[in-house]
C-alpha cells in the first residue's frame, strides 16, 4: 500500500525536487539562524567567565586615585570583613602604602612601598618599560602575604649587603627602628629610589591609626551580577561626581566596564533580535508547510477522493499522505544538514536543534493542510453534474 | 447472493439559493445477478442515490441496507473496500500508477500478499480483456474504453459483488462503450454480480434487465424501448 503511495510520489519529480528544496532551503536558514543564536550566547557567556572588570577607588570627584588616605576599615571590606558580602564578590584587590625610609648604604631617603601586586601599581606596569624578576624562592603570591622581602631596583644592587648565606639584603632605617629586608626580586626600568614590599609587612611596622592605603583597587569576581554588584558597592562608596566636594574619609568608585558595557549590549540585543525572530519564523515555516501542502496537494483532491472511493478511511488517507510529506520532509531537512556540515567545520547543537524545530513546524502546517484539503465529499469531487 | 435494498430513503441538500429535496422516500431493491440502469433527467437525484448505495454518505431519513444490514451502523469504507466498488464515468485512475498498480491498489487495500496481489490483478486485466503490454503503461497512453476497462478491473479486483456505475460509456465511443457493456452484462449474468448503472446511454437501456427512471425522488419501472428517449 505504502510502497504504491511512494512509487505515485517518486513520480512527481518536479513538484518532489521543489518541495525538497524548500524545506532544504528553510532547514539550512533555522540550522544558520539557530546555530547564530547558540554562537550568540555562548560569546555573551565566554565575555562574562573572561571579563575582569576593573573598579578603582578615588576621591569623590573621580579625579584622583593614588595618594588618597583609604583608612583601614575600607581594606578590611576588601579583604577580610565576612561580615559584609563586599569581599567575596571582588578579587585582586590592589593596595599601596608608601613610607619614608633611610638608607644608609644610599645616605639617602628612599621610598619604601607596600603593595599587593605589582599590576595595582602604575610605576611597575611594563607598559612603563618595567620588568621585574624575582629571585629564587619568591614570586608575585608572596606579595600578598606579610613576609619580610623587597623588590630593590637594579641600580641599587652594588650597594647592598650580603648576608651569612651569601643572600643580597636592604637595609633601612624608618624612624629610628632599622629593618632589614632580604631582596626576593629585582627591577629595571623604574625608579631607582624606590623598593617595593608587601603590603601587609608595611602596614606591620605601623601604628593601628597610621595604616591606609593610598590607592585601591579590585576586580569584580562574576561580570554577570555588575548591576547588583554595583548597588552594592553603593552602600560603602558613591559615584563619582565632578560638582562633588572631597571629604576625606569618603570615596567614589569608577568602574572600568565601558568596553564590556558596549559588547555585552550589543550581543544582548543579537540574542533578543534572534529570540523574537526565531519563534516568528517557526510560525511562518508552519505557514509556508500549510500554504506549499495545500498547493502541492490541490491538484490531488481527487485522487484522494478515489482513495476514499476505494474504501481507505480518512484518517488511512491523511495518514498516507502525511507519511510522504514526512519523508520528503525528512530527506530534505538530512540533505540541508549534511549540506551545511560540509560547508561548516562543527554543527553547533542549537542548530540541529532549530533545524529539528523547523520540520516540526513544517510538519504542522502540511498535516493542517491536508486534514483540511481530506475533508472533502468524495461524490461531490468524483462527479459535479446531478 | 447479495441484496441492496433502500428503505423509504430521502435526501435534501442545501445550494445557496434553495433546498433541494433530491430524494423523496424511495424504496428499491436490488438483487445479484442483475443489470440496472437508472436514467433520469440531471439534477433528478440519480448520482446523489449512488453514493447512498456506495456509502460515500448517508440517507436523511429512511435507510440502504447490504444484505439486511443498515450501512448506518457499519463501517462504511470497509463497505466499498470488500463488498462494493464505484465505477466512474472519468474513470479515476490513479494518474501516477501504471495499470497493474492502480489494480493492485484495492487488493493491497486488503493486505493481500503482493505475489498473491500481483496474480488476482493480472487475472482481472485479463478478464476484461487488457494484454500483458498495457500493464505497465500510465493510464494517460491509454484510450478512454482502455481505461474504464482498467477501472472495471479495479472494482473486480476489489472482490465486491456489487458495482455502481456513474455513466460508465459516458466518454466513450459507440464501439467502446459496447465493448463496457458487454463486460457489465457479463459480469452480471455470469459472474453474478449486482449491477446498478445511472446512465443516459440508449445501448445501455436497451441491454439492461432492469431499467429504471428517477422521477420526483423515486425510482419507477420501465419498459425497455418504450420508457421513453425524452428521459434520456
Amino acid at each position: 500500500m505504502l510502497a504504491l503511495t511512494f512509487k505515485g510520489l517518486l513520480r512527481r519529480k518536479v513538484s518532489c525536487l521543489l518541495f525538497t528544496l524548500l524545506v532544504c532551503i528553510g532547514a539550512i536558514g533555522m540550522h544558520i539562524l539557530s546555530g547564530i543564536l547558540e554562537n550568540q550566547e555562548d560569546a555573551l557567556e565566554k565575555i562574562y567567565d573572561e571579563s575582569k572588570i576593573l573598579c578603582v577607588i578615588s576621591n569623590l570627584r573621580g579625579t584622583k586615585t593614588d595618594g588618597l588616605q583609604i583608612v583601614s576599615a575600607y581594606i578590611d571590606l576588601c579583604l577580610t570583613d565576612e561580615k559584609y558580602d563586599f569581599c567575596t564578590r571582588i578579587e585582586k584587590v590592589c593596595l599601596k602604602r608608601t613610607v619614608v625610609c633611610h638608607m644608609e648604604a644610599l645616605q639617602e631617603d628612599v621610598s619604601l612601598i607596600g603593595i599587593t601586586y605589582t599590576d595595582g601599581v602604575d610605576e611597575l606596569l611594563p607598559q612603563n618599560g618595567v620588568v621585574i624578576q624575582f629571585l629564587e624562592n619568591y614570586t608575585y603570591e608572596n606579595l600578598l602575604g606579610n613576609e619580610a622581602f623587597c623588590i630593590v631596583p637594579y641600580a641599587m644592587l652594588p650597594i647592598l649587603a650580603e648576608d651569612g648565606d651569601g643572600r643580597l639584603q636592604a637595609a633601612l632605617t624608618m624612624e629610628e627602628t632599622t629593618i632589614t629586608l632580604p631582596v626576593g626580586g629585582i627591577y629595571t626600568g623604574g625608579d631607582a629610589r624606590t623598593i617595593y614590599c608587601p603590603f601587609r609587612y608595611v602596614a606591620s611596622l605601623l601604628t593601628e591609626d597610621k595604616i591606609y592605603t593610598e590607592s585601591l583597587s579590585f576586580y569584580v569576581k562574576d561580570a554577570r551580577s555588575l548591576e547588583s554588584f554595583r548597588e552594592e558597592s553603593l552602600k560603602y562608596f558613591s559615584e563619582p561626581k565632578f560638582t562633588a566636594e572631597d571629604a576625606d574619609m569618603y570615596f567614589a568608585m569608577i568602574v572600568h566596564d565601558d568596553l564590556f558595557q558596549v559588547t555585552v549590549s550589543s550581543i544582548k540585543e543579537n540574542i533578543f533580535m534572534l529570540r523574537l525572530l526565531i519563534p516568528l519564523l517557526y510560525i511562518i515555516s508552519a505557514g509556508i508547510g500549510f500554504l506549499a501542502s495545500f498547493l502541492f496537494m490541490r491538484g490531488r483532491k481527487r485522487e484522494f477522493a478515489v482513495m476514499r472511493s476505494l474504501g481507505m478511511h480518512r484518517t488511512q488517507v491523511i495518514g498516507v499522505i502525511f507519511l510522504e510529506q514526512f519523508l520528503l520532509c525528512i530527506v530534505s531537512t538530512l540533505l540541508g544538514t549534511v549540506l551545511l556540515q560540509t560547508l561548516r567545520s562543527r554543527m553547533p547543537d542549537g542548530g540541529i536543534v532549530g533545524g529539528c524545530l523547523f520540520m516540526l513546524c513544517y510538519l504542522g502546517g502540511v498535516l493542517t493542510a491536508i486534514i483540511w484539503i481530506t475533508n472533502v465529499t468524495v461524490m461531490k469531487l468524483l462527479k459535479t453534474e446531478d | 447472493m447479495s441484496n441492496l435494498t433502500a428503505r423509504d430513503v430521502s435526501y435534501t441538500y442545501q445550494t445557496k439559493k434553495r433546498i433541494v429535496k433530491a430524494l423523496n422516500g424511495l424504496s428499491y431493491e436490488f438483487v445479484s445477478g442483475k443489470l440496472y440502469a437508472i436514467l433520469g433527467k440531471s439534477g433528478s437525484g440519480k448520482t446523489t442515490l449512488l453514493s447512498l448505495l456506495a456509502g460515500l454518505d448517508l440517507p436523511k431519513e429512511g435507510e440502504v441496507l447490504l444484505d439486511g444490514v443498515s450501512t448506518s451502523v457499519c463501517n462504511r469504507d470497509d463497505l466499498r473496500r470488500d463488498r462494493i466498488a464505484v465505477i466512474y464515468q472519468d474513470y479515476n485512475l490513479f494518474p501516477l500508477l501504471t495499470v497493474l498498480e492502480n489494480v493492485l491498489y484495492p487488493l493491497k487495500l486488503k493486505k493481500i500478499p503482493t505475489e498473491a496481489a500481483r496474480k488476482i490483478a493480472k487475472e482481472k486485466l485479463q478478464a476484461v480483456d487488457l494484454s500483458e503490454d498495457c500493464h505497465k503503461r500510465f493510464p494517460h497512453m491509454l484510450s478512454g474504453g482502455e481505461q474504464q476497462r482498467v477501472a472495471i478491473a479495479r472494482a473486480l479486483a476489489g472482490s465486491g459483488d456489487i458495482i455502481l456505475a456513474d455513466e460508465p460509456t459516458g466518454n466513450l465511443d459507440t464501439e467502446n462503450g459496447k465493448n463496457i457493456i458487454s463486460i457489465l452484462m457479463n459480469l452480471a449474468h455470469a459472474e453474478n454480480y449486482c449491477i446498478i448503472i445511472v446512465t443516459h446511454d440508449i445501448g445501455i437501456t436497451e441491454e439492461a434487465d432492469i431499467l429504471l427512471r428517477m422521477q420526483d425522488g423515486v425510482l419507477v419501472n420501465c419498459v425497455p424501448g418504450i420508457c421513453g428517449s425524452r428521459l434520456l
